[in-house]
């Protein structure tokens, strides 16, 4: 009866892989995922102005960001907020880089996907004060969220 | 008894499959974003003519100046700069005083061209002349010769 012992192991290896595989390919079809619905938009400012703050606000807003989060029903999750600044700039000359710090969001930092599978994570941060010679023109940059599941 | 060690070993087995699999689900996504700022040049007024009154008598009647469409001897006249084809917003003062000494005049009713007001608008090249007119209150019979001068301010902002 000893050598019965790895003809079960193998048989039984061999189950536990085949519920495996079955888990991974349920995985897969509910892949989940992060998407850009909305820009963040500080508007227009002119040279000199002081540091302006997007609120997160808790609705979409012509200023907040906001990104649509997929997967699973009823699936928890953590916010990770880009941890220091970003920079956007101008194609142009001259003082052309803005930072943007103080990310914030809501909700932060848990929250859970519907029972659609689905929660829309909105984005607000902090627009250093512009120079007074900060050179004129159309700032983009662009931030990273990430979703721990 | 053979049976039942493969058992256990069964039963550990799944139990370290059953942990493994939440280990292997938890991991991250990213999703990337855009921020945006548009940045414009500030706003700046300088003064380039006066607003003057013409000469009067002790007891003359109160006398007005036009801001006009263009700058004359009189009308005060401002240079606006800022950004290209912006509009912008004009706010005169209500009352100020010119003075000689301890003796005033006052002068009100201040009135500009463009008008006071979300009226005015930088040229292409992102420049505007802003014309200035007021009335000077009447003087009194004892008021005292003499130069009267004051200053008034003219407020722009996008």
């Amino acid at each position: 009866m000893q050598g019965d012992r790895p003809l079960l192991f193998l048989h039984w290896t061999w189950r536990a892989i085949g519920v495996w595989a079955t888990f991974i390919f349920v995985d897969l079809s509910v892949a989940q995922t992060v998407t850009e619905t909305s820009e963040l938009t500080f508007g227009t400012a002119s040279q000199g102005s002081p540091a302006k703050v997007v609120s997160s606000g808790t609705r979409e807003n012509s200023e907040n960001a906001s990104f649509r989060v997929d997967g699973p029903p009823n699936q928890s999750f953590t916010v990770v907020l880009p941890a220091g600044s970003v920079v956007i700039s101008a194609p142009v000359g001259g003082v052309n880089t803005i930072e943007i710090s103080e990310f914030r969001a809501f909700p932060f930092p848990n929250s859970a996907l519907s029972r659609d599978g689905r929660r829309t994570i909105f984005v607000g941060a902090t627009r250093a004060a512009l120079a007074t010679n900060q050179a004129t023109g159309s700032y983009a940059g662009s931030y990273t969220i990430e979703i721990l599941f | 008894m053979l049976k039942a060690h493969s058992k256990k070993f069964l039963v550990t087995a799944l139990l370290a499959l059953a942990m493994a699999l939440p280990a292997q689900q938890a991991f991250g996504v990213s999703g990337s974003g855009t921020a945006r700022q548009i940045v414009i040049a500030a706003i700046a007024i300088s003064n380039v003519s006066d607003l003057v009154f013409p000469q009067a008598s002790p007891g003359a009647a109160a006398a007005t100046v036009v801001p006009g469409t263009a700058e004359n001897a009189s009308n005060g006249s401002f240079n606006v700069t800022g950004q290209a084809n912006t509009a912008y917003t004009i706010t005169l003062p209500t009352t100020i005083n010119m003075t000689n000494g301890a003796n005033t005049i006052a002068v009100n009713t201040f009135v500009s061209f463009p008008a006071a007001g979300a009226n005015g608008l930088l040229s292409s090249t992102g420049s505007q002349l802003l014309l200035v007119g007021a009335t000077r209150a009447a003087l009194a019979a004892n008021q005292a010769l003499g130069t009267y001068t004051g200053t008034y301010s003219v407020d722009v902002v996008y």
